[in-house]
């Protein structure tokens, strides 16, 4: 599966691989930078920048060129090799999952067999990453970030994992590839509304995205773990962000939306590999709008309602979804049974949101103690 | 959980409006007719002179004692063209220290100052701050270009003079009209000693007024 286009030995090919990934990648996260300003600017009635370059094009470029040239500071009471070595630990991870994605059926550096398991063990070294700024920055407010920084993080990381692998229960495959083949006729969001519903939430909440940003916003700690950086670092915490968000939109596109194949397999079309891109691009695109409009739109969570809401309200229905997958593969059920028990299941999980939301407002009487479940 | 779809929906819809965005500087929002900027000299455009004549009652007035003005003999008095007998002979206006105040519109007794509100008038960036102080030529510009076609002259009963460009019928209607809108009824026509209470009899009594004025 591994089409051969600079030579046929397997390590020339994948470094050719790995240095156009190293070369788009930079330059595709300025460019979604811009994308993010642009939108989110619309969003809220104002046109974004539009001064450097046409239309503000270039935006992307004077900020690296900016963050680039600044001074590398260190407090001195830092913990060096700590502080230094955090902004690596949270990138590396994040190409090292993006070298197993496979973007279109040949252009990918590495498909694994493994490879769904692959990128979500890889994914959860970020967090190392946070903790290590946040403790390296012998800064109170940067600590404080980071410690719910990596609650944030490690608590979202099952729901997801969870949804994740309910997926892919179906085609009894890791293979990303193969996943995507076995959504020739209808992609996983119909079957799978609830796994959506709960990846969707999860990867926004992985990300640090609002209205998941607690530990990372500004006027709550100071802007977090990652206060006490400038220059190249912060880039790379930024690169870190967005690369992130190209990896959990793509691996959506993937999972649930019928990756790089439909809808054109259902009229049985076989698609030349630009249409393949045009396909996987667009339905990356909606993901992206989706974590940006979601952004625009919603307060921020407290940690306390962030909490509550992984464990009491996601993870329970990850397991849910998990054992209905499950029934349906022991028993034999047509896939469409699915349709309606995961339809129902997320049906279920919104009504206990809309009653959690709703026990939020209640007001508390004196001498009264509030029960704190939701269900 | 319905609070955030309305919150969704109400962004997208956002998204639909044009942007209320106004690119500074190439495009420029229309300033009120009432705005303040700082203070210019008007050209008589009748005598080609200034109305100006040097007479030193707003600097004596202005708070902040960012005015220095001298008087001399007019030329064109002399020669018959003009009823002023003595023009300004200079005139300088510290930009920097002008508090914008308008007491120096106030008080003069010719209405030959008046606040600019074009946006040269608040557009006021300089390199070097000795540029900030402003000359006769440059006071006298604005009117002199035609820039400043309409400024805002308070229709005020004390300060009137006889030496005010004389505004033609209609004009004069309509700007006691406008006025008499924007002063919540009391008309200048309506008695404006200082001394008068706001009672609300009188109050009533200058909006009858106001509104058949």
């Amino acid at each position: 599966m591994f089409l051969a286009f600079v030579s046929d030995n397997p390590w020339l090919e994948a470094m050719a691989r790995l240095g156009i990934i190293a070369l788009l990648v930079p330059v595709g996260v300025i460019m979604l930078t811009w994308v993010e300003r642009k939108v989110i600017g619309r969003l809220q009635m104002r046109l974004g920048p539009m001064r450097v370059g046409p239309y503000g094009l270039l935006q992307g470029f004077a900020d690296t060129i900016k963050l680039l040239t600044k001074e590398d500071v260190r407090p001195d009471t830092a913990d060096r090799w700590t502080f230094e070595l955090a902004p690596f630990v949270i990138v590396v991870p994040v190409i090292m999952a993006l070298v197993a994605l496979p973007f279109t059926a040949d252009l990918f550096v590495s498909n694994l067999t493994l490879g769904l398991f692959y990128i979500v063990a890889v994914s959860g070294l970020s967090i190392v990453g946070f903790v290590m700024a946040g403790w390296g920055s012998d800064n109170k407010y940067a600590l404080l970030g980071a410690v719910r920084a990596a609650a944030q993080l490690i608590s979202y990381e099952i729901p997801l994992v969870m949804a994740v692998l309910a997926v892919a229960m179906l085609p009894q495959s890791l293979n990303l590839a193969e996943i995507v083949t076995g959504q020739e006729d209808t992609p996983n969001i119909a079957y799978q509304s609830l796994a959506f519903l709960i990846f969707a939430i999860s990867g926004t909440a992985e990300l640090y995205r609002p209205p998941f940003d607690i530990p990372v916003a500004e006027s709550e700690v100071v802007g977090g773990p990652t206060v006490e950086y400038s220059g190249i670092r912060w880039s790379m915490f930024q690169l870190g962000e967005f690369v992130s968000m190209v990896i959990i939109s793509i691996l959506g596109s993937l999972i649930f939306l019928g990756g790089w194949q439909w809808p054109w397999s259902m009229f049985d079309q076989s698609v030349p590999v630009a249409g393949q891109v045009v396909t996987m691009l667009a339905k990356t695109s909606l993901f992206i709008f989706f974590f940006m409009w979601v952004r625009v739109s919603l307060p921020r969570l407290r940690i306390d309602q962030m909490m509550s809401f992984c464990w009491q309200l996601l993870l329970p229905f990850a397991f849910l979804q998990i054992i209905i997958n499950g029934l349906v593969l022991v028993y034999d059920w047509p896939n469409e049974t699915l349709v309606l028990l995961s339809g129902a299941a997320a049906a279920g999980a919104l009504y206990l949101t809309y009653r959690a939301a709703r026990m939020s407002g209640v007001r508390y009487q004196p001498g009264y103690q509030q029960v704190g479940s939701v269900l | 959980m319905l609070g955030i779809l309305k919150a969704l929906q109400t962004t997208l819809k956002a998204a639909l409006r044009r942007p209320v965005t106004v690119q500074y500087p190439t495009e420029k929002k229309v300033l009120p007719h009432r705005s303040r900027g700082l203070p210019v000299l008007l050209w008589d455009f009748d005598i080609n002179e200034p109305f100006c004549t040097g007479c030193q009652v707003c600097a004596r007035y202005c708070p902040v004692d960012c005015m220095t003005v001298t008087m001399k003999d007019n030329p064109n008095y002399a020669a018959g063209k003009s009823k002023r007998k003595k023009i300004v002979d200079r005139f300088y206006i510290d930009y920097a220290r002008c508090m914008r105040c308008d007491i120096c519109v106030e008080v003069c007794n010719f209405d030959a100052i008046v606040m600019n509100n074009t946006w040269e008038g608040v557009e006021l960036s300089r390199y070097d701050r000795q540029e900030l102080v402003m000359d006769l030529p440059a006071l006298l510009r604005q009117s002199k270009s035609g820039e400043l076609e309409t400024p805002f002259r308070e229709p005020m009963g004390v300060a009137h003079s006889g030496w005010a460009p004389k505004m033609d019928e209609e004009e004069a209607a309509a700007a006691e009209a406008a006025s008499a809108t924007r002063h919540h009824g009391t008309s200048p026509d309506a008695p404006t000693s200082p001394e008068q209470p706001t009672d609300p009899t009188a109050e009533g009594e200058a909006e009858k007024e106001g509104g058949e004025g």
